[in-house]
């Protein structure tokens, strides 16, 4: 499925567990979509430098195993986008679900 | 390095300046790494691994894109370089300029142009220290409006009936101030990822 747009959200939704890496990242939103949410690993850094401008998360360098890694956490600003992205994708899968249910 | 990743990485990091591109490089590199590992954990041989790992990045050209919105290219950081540049020479220049207008009797002209030299002053001063570059790039426009509001009080001063004249440079302020805006506000941007 094509992730185009969503996947910021994703990113900030994972980072709400706690400090996490690019490839760490990326392997738990392909684990918790249990495969569906299927996306370019390389387009995860621009996407997670995007945030990272916009100052809705935030970079530590950590040396781990000899290797530096980019560790990545949520600022407050980060907490509250993900607060409103999650109200907006309630009200809005709520929205289509009534349609495709046939509610209305 | 493996040569199908140096040249994924070449492609990916295209046009970014020097220190992006080797925070980008350092970080994809330990990505595949990783990759890399849990394919030879699932039993893979290293070349397959390494080739899966690689085909998992997709596609670097879009990858170039998105860095190039998020990164200052080299061309941008060149630009910084030439407005936060060694411009003492117009400072001193231009502060002269200020004290004579003074002495001759034009002291809203002089202070005019000495808002310019010290802004230049201090432009010099940001570029020796690089800090508060973002700040500069910002409150630009309100220098620039000492400026023009120092030419304002000259005109209001010396001619009647000026009301035309002081609209004119209020409405060129503001031009110049959102053609600023407008040209710094990604580079402003991206400033927060660019530490050096």
């Amino acid at each position: 499925m094509n992730l185009k747009g969503a996947l910021p959200t994703l990113i900030l939704e994972v980072l709400s567990n706690g400090p996490s890496h690019g490839y760490e990242i990326a392997q738990t939103i392909k684990r918790r979509s249990e495969g569906v949410l299927d996306f370019k690993e390389g387009t995860l850094y621009p996407a997670l430098h995007g945030l990272e401008a916009d100052g809705l998360i935030e970079a530590e360098e950590v040396i781990e195993g000899g290797r530096t890694r980019r560790c990545y956490a949520l600022t407050r600003k980060g907490k509250n986008a993900l607060k409103a992205e999650r109200a907006e994708w309630q009200r809005l899968s709520g929205a289509i679900n009534n349609i495709l249910g046939g509610t209305a | 390095v493996n040569d199908g990743l140096k040249n994924w990485l070449e492609v990916a990091t295209k046009n970014l300046n020097t220190v992006s591109q080797q925070q980008i490089r350092v970080e994809l590199e330990t990505h595949v790494q990783d990759a890399v590992n849990a394919h030879l954990s699932a039993g893979q041989n290293l070349e397959q691994a390494m080739q899966n790992a690689i085909l998992e990045l997709g596609d670097p050209t879009q990858a170039n894109q998105q860095f190039q919105h998020n990164h200052l290219t080299r061309t941008e950081l060149a630009r910084l370089e030439k407005l936060f540049g060694q411009h003492w020479v117009h400072a001193i220049l231009i502060s002269g300029l200020a004290m004579l207008l003074h002495l001759q009797g034009s002291p809203w002209l002089g202070a005019s142009y000495l808002t310019l030299g010290l802004e230049l002053f201090m432009r010099v001063w940001i570029m020796r220290h690089r800090r508060w570059i973002r700040a500069a790039l910002m409150l630009r426009p309100v220098l620039l409006a000492l400026v023009f509001a120092g030419f304002g009080m000259h005109i209001s001063t010396t001619r009647h009936n000026n009301v035309g004249m002081l609209l004119a440079v209020g409405a060129f302020w503001l031009l110049v101030s959102l053609w600023w805006w407008h040209s710094y506000a990604g580079i402003y941007r991206k400033l927060t990822l660019h530490r050096s």
